[in-house]
């Protein structure tokens, strides 16, 4: 496999979400990732997104911003997800209700706790007002 | 601002199958929600979404599901999930979806199952 690295800078708008995805894909496919990763990736990269839209706290004329680093080397894959928005740790998210039956089920909590289940490693830190995520994945 | 979403939707006798095209994230997850919703609200009491035609579904699209199996559950109804790739079935099992929601083999199977049970 080549190693290779992939960085975008995107607003966190929903409507950026397709086009982020169409070019996860792309690196996949130059860096041959297995389907599994590049899926797991991408929902990852959907569910920290919504995350910061829904909890993150702007002053006026602040966008949401978020920025992507993928690295892919033999047999693993960083992903860096830096955001601004105030400070917001996702590794601290509670584990979600996942045996309720359905009329008793929660609706929600379920984004950031996917993401922490497939990635084989992860953690956060909160540097000059960016929240930065690291997610490790294996691809052997 | 909500992106669209193509859903096909096909009736094996009193079965209304759905058949949602391409990716169900946070950006058209509304506009699905909404649509399950109209099709319950409509009378229907089994619903088989067909997932063929999904590459992808955030939990966004999986919250939809679980309103939706709730909502028909209500009405004596079943919602019933089908054919989805191995990606989609993995999340599925992680959330405990699969417990409370249906998920089985293809179309046939789903249309099979009985509303009760």
């Amino acid at each position: 496999m080549i190693t290779g690295d992939f960085n975008v800078q995107i607003s966190a708008r929903v409507s950026e979400l397709h086009d982020l995805a169409a070019m996860v894909e792309t690196f996949g496919e130059a860096q041959e990732l297995p389907n599994r990763t590049v899926f797991i990736i991408n929902l990852a990269l959907e569910e920290l997104v919504t995350n910061t839209l829904v909890h993150g706290v702007f002053d006026d004329g602040v966008e949401p911003k978020i920025k992507i680093n993928l690295t892919a080397s033999k047999q693993h894959v960083t992903v860096v997800v830096e955001s601004n928005g105030g400070a917001f740790d996702p590794t601290e998210d509670s584990n979600p209700d996942t045996t309720s039956e359905l009329a008793n089920r929660p609706i929600g909590g379920l984004g950031l706790h996917l993401v922490k289940a497939q990635a084989d490693g992860y953690s956060y830190e909160f540097i000059d007002g960016i929240n930065r995520l690291t997610l490790e994945y294996n691809t052997a | 601002m909500a992106s669209n979403i193509d859903v096909q939707e096909e009736r094996e006798g009193d079965v209304l199958i759905m058949i949602p095209v391409g990716r169900i994230d946070s950006s058209n997850a509304p506009i699905f929600e909404r649509l399950v919703k109209d099709r319950i609200d409509d009378g229907e009491t089994k619903i088989v979404v067909d997932f063929t035609k999904l590459s992808f579904i955030s939990s966004s699209g999986m919250r939809v599901l679980l309103i939706g199996a709730k909502n028909i559950q209500s009405n004596q109804g079943k919602l019933v999930l089908c054919s989805m790739r191995d990606s989609i079935r993995e999340i599925f099992s992680i959330s405990g979806f699969d417990t409370i929601i249906p998920v089985v083999q293809d179309r046939i199977a789903a249309i099979d199952l009985p509303l009760t049970g």
